[in-house]
């Protein structure tokens, strides 16, 4: 008796064993489409939307958000597990690991004949290709970045009632013109006078005392000093998209090619120095030094909260900022609006074709953040209830209504009729009208060497150091930056 | 009761092994064989199986070139030796005194931060050392100004010292608790009898506590080394690396984030160099403390 009960218990526990490891053999799934989401922002309004296509059709999406940086590892596991993500998200680079791993479903393959012509809608630049080939992924929305201002803020610092002259001689103002503007403008913050400066050769001048609002000022630029992707990759995408035309060219290119970035990139430092010099704080101007990269003092919500907070003029940052800005001044959200980033290079420093130092003053970088791709892994039937949903999603009236009123999104195919609360939306939406365009190159440089290398420089040795950088420095670290990155791309 | 364990031993101690097995075992030896290849997370470089995407040393060659992995091999020995024995001397010293004065309040206090998560500690001594200490505590206004303790943060040696305050807080009352265990087995008559031969308490502290405590001190030992060595969540959350401080665990962690496909197949290889490593000197350590271990 004693000697079975002891087998028994054994194999109960073997069996237990056995089940917790393996799990069951045959899943029921009890839902028809099951959504891999990685942009946490619109997991809420994604729920609210799946209930109303169950409303609608019948049909239950499951849907899971994990936001970008832990997204990829939770949904590589989701993907190989056994209910698998029938619709999931990639960006366009992380992409290259799920196409090879052999989860994207290329247009061809799609069943749906409408959702097909959608895919084939998508514009060249912006389709999620592999190796600069082919056309997997519908696209969630447009990014972009550049220099943010309050109009307001603008129309009290120039005295002016009207931007709009100013606005089109901004844009085609060059690096020099900018920088007397910036050096005018931190001029009047400090003494409040009026202050004369160029652009586009037509003459400026500051209003000759301070209002309520820009009293507040302390400084022409908000910069998290503290955040190494604020510099090290949206602002390292100007230097690297001199010599890149794109993220494939940057992976398909030969290694030596990096060699081109030198003057680039010690110019984009020396323009950094420049900026950095007239940088605003929460309790007045912050100097370069070791607070300047203090993450209790300079980090990003900081930075957001003093421009937010009319304390400095411009922030360099993207559209996404927007929600931000608006929790600390509703009013001012509200008054965004998105100029071009100005850049310190010349015709002889730009080796893409087609591209110009005009145009890159004129233009901002716009870009794909996440795209939607059906899983080539799944059975027929259920790629074409993902298809139906992705189809549902992007192209009846409640999908399209979400995505710009809820998701709050640019469309891949907005034009002019579209128009969104975000005022940096709508601006983004301008630039593409008008072509004024920069691709996104930086997103595919190797060994993260926007935060690992390029903005770890920036941070570590050129913004705590209070003085002017010297050349010999900046050449070293962009000799450094190319040696980085060359190596980098013998890990692919 | 000892029959019962004789007979129930291979029953009762089945789940452990099962566990061990595998939630340990399997995935190691899998992740050796998959340091040889060119493994890419979702796939292998390649080749549908792994055992096809073999690429032989090539990955370990790789390490041992990258300049990442180098520098963080040799600043995580320069914490390791910093803090192993920070942490013996606080824990000792922390021990030696809650054995004489407030047994119970001082015990729970210092055994506090040790039921703390790491990571989020991390964050509040990040704005510990960023904020309280360079801004207001040793601040240039303050009176007490001392530049060491000034953005500890922001260079590599005063990090060393930073992670180490931080490690020697969480742990040193978890070790004080082995110490004193140690401290409490040392027979009082030993004490007597070297007071009445006229030994000071410095020489009774070399020539009994010591000696007596070598078993405390090897189990302490092997601990403070192997977490020391191994220590990720307070270098990700105070320095997250920067200012050359990354450690070898964060090396391999960043490893597969920093590379897009991600190399799981170059991150598997440090890891198994790091496990040997981490061995190595455990072993060697035990070895060499067990032969000073006496009985009373």
């Amino acid at each position: 008796m004693k000697k079975s009960a002891r087998y028994l218990c054994l194999a109960a526990l073997t069996g237990a064993a056995a089940i917790c490891l393996t799990g069951c053999g045959k899943v029921k799934k009890d839902y028809d489409v099951y959504f891999f989401n990685q942009k946490s922002e619109i997991a809420e309004s994604l729920e609210e939307l799946t209930d109303k296509y169950e409303e609608e059709t019948g049909k239950k999406v499951k849907v899971f958000t994990v936001g970008t940086t832990e997204g990829s590892e939770t949904m590589r596991s989701e993907l190989k597990s056994k209910e698998y993500p029938t619709l999931f998200s990639s960006n366009a680079i992380a992409f290259e690991e799920w196409k090879s791993a052999g989860y994207a479903t290329p247009v061809e393959d799609i069943q749906n004949e409408e959702l097909k012509s959608l895919y084939e809608s998508v514009p060249e630049a912006l389709r999620l290709q592999f190796e600069g080939e082919g056309n997997y992924g519908i696209p969630y929305n447009m990014e972009g970045y550049g220099l943010i201002v309050d109009e307001q803020m603008l129309k009290e610092v120039m005295g002016a009632e009207d931007l709009e002259a100013f606005t089109e001689d901004y844009k085609a103002a060059n690096y020099e013109e900018f920088q007397n503007m910036v050096i005018a403008l931190d001029a009047f913050i400090k003494d409040g006078t009026a202050q004369t400066f160029t652009l586009n050769g037509t003459e400026y001048t500051t209003a000759d005392k301070k209002t309520e609002l820009t009293e507040k000022l302390n400084g022409v630029f908000a910069v998290a000093g503290a955040e190494k992707w604020t510099y090290g990759n949206h602002f390292g995408n100007y230097p690297i998209s001199t010599v890149y035309e794109n993220v494939y060219d940057v992976r398909e290119s030969d290694p030596d090619k990096a060699d081109q970035l030198k003057t680039p990139l010690v110019k984009s430092l020396q323009e950094l120095d420049f900026l950095t010099r007239y940088t605003a704080g929460p309790d007045g101007a912050i100097e370069r030094g070791p607070q300047y990269i203090n993450s209790t003092v300079n980090g990003y919500d900081q930075a957001v909260q003093t421009f937010a907070e009319s304390k400095a003029i411009f922030i360099k940052n993207g559209n996404w900022i927007y929600t931000n800005v608006a929790k600390v001044d509703q009013n001012v959200a509200d008054r965004l609006t998105m100029l071009p980033m100005k850049v310190n290079f010349s015709d002889e420093d730009i080796s893409v074709e087609g591209l110009d130092v005009e145009k890159m003053n004129r233009s901002i970088p716009e870009f794909v953040s996440q795209y939607y791709i059906i899983n080539a892994k799944a059975t027929d039937e259920e790629k074409k209830e993902a298809e139906d949903f992705l189809l549902w999603l992007n192209t009846s009236e409640t999908g399209q209504d979400y995505i710009v009123n809820k998701f709050a999104f640019v469309p891949f195919n907005a034009d002019e009729s579209t128009v969104l609360d975000n005022p940096l939306s709508n601006a983004l939406i301008t630039y593409k009208v008008a072509d004024d365009l920069l691709a996104n190159p930086f997103d595919a440089v190797p060994s993260a060497w926007g935060t690992e290398c390029y903005g770890k420089y920036i941070m570590e040795e050129l913004f705590t150091n209070p003085d002017e950088w010297s050349g010999e420095e900046l050449e070293k670290i962009a000799d450094e930056c190319i040696d980085y990155w060359k190596s980098g791309m013998e890990e692919w | 009761m000892e029959k019962y364990y004789k007979k129930w031993f291979k029953v009762l101690s089945l789940p452990a092994v099962i566990l061990f097995v595998v939630v340990i075992l399997l995935p190691f030896i899998m992740g050796v064989a998959y340091s040889f290849t060119a493994w890419r997370g979702s796939y292998f470089k390649g080749s549908e199986h792994w055992y096809g995407a073999l690429v032989g040393l090539k990955n370990y060659i790789k390490v041992f070139h990258s300049q990442k992995f180098i520098s963080a091999l040799i600043y995580t020995i320069k914490f390791t030796l910093v803090a192993v024995i920070v942490k013996n001397v606080v824990s000792l010293a922390l021990a030696l005194m809650v054995r004489r004065i407030g047994k119970g309040i001082f015990r729970t206090v210092f055994f506090f931060p040790n039921l703390l998560g790491g990571l989020a500690m991390g964050f509040v001594w990040s704005f510990i050392f960023q904020n309280v200490f360079s801004l207001m505590l040793f601040s240039e206004d303050s009176p007490i100004h001392i530049p060491f303790l000034c953005n500890m943060l922001q260079d590599p040696n005063k990090a060393v010292f930073a992670m180490a305050i931080m490690a020697t807080w969480q742990t040193a009352g978890y070790l004080m608790l082995i110490y004193l265990n140690g401290l409490n087995n040392i027979p009082e008559d030993l004490y007597e009898a070297a007071s009445i031969d006229g030994a000071t308490p410095l020489q009774q502290f070399r020539h009994i506590t010591v000696p007596m405590l070598m078993p405390a001190f090897t189990i302490v030992f092997f601990l403070t080394l192997s977490s020391s060595f191994k220590m990720l969540d307070e270098n990700l959350a105070l320095t997250n690396g920067d200012f050359g401080t990354r450690m070898l665990s964060l090396q391999i962690l960043l490893t597969t984030r920093e590379n897009t496909p991600p190399n799981y197949g170059m991150a598997q290889a440090q890891a198994v160099i790091f496990f040997v490593l981490i061995a190595v000197v455990s072993i060697a350590q035990v070895i060499i403390t067990k032969r000073k271990e006496i009985e009373a």
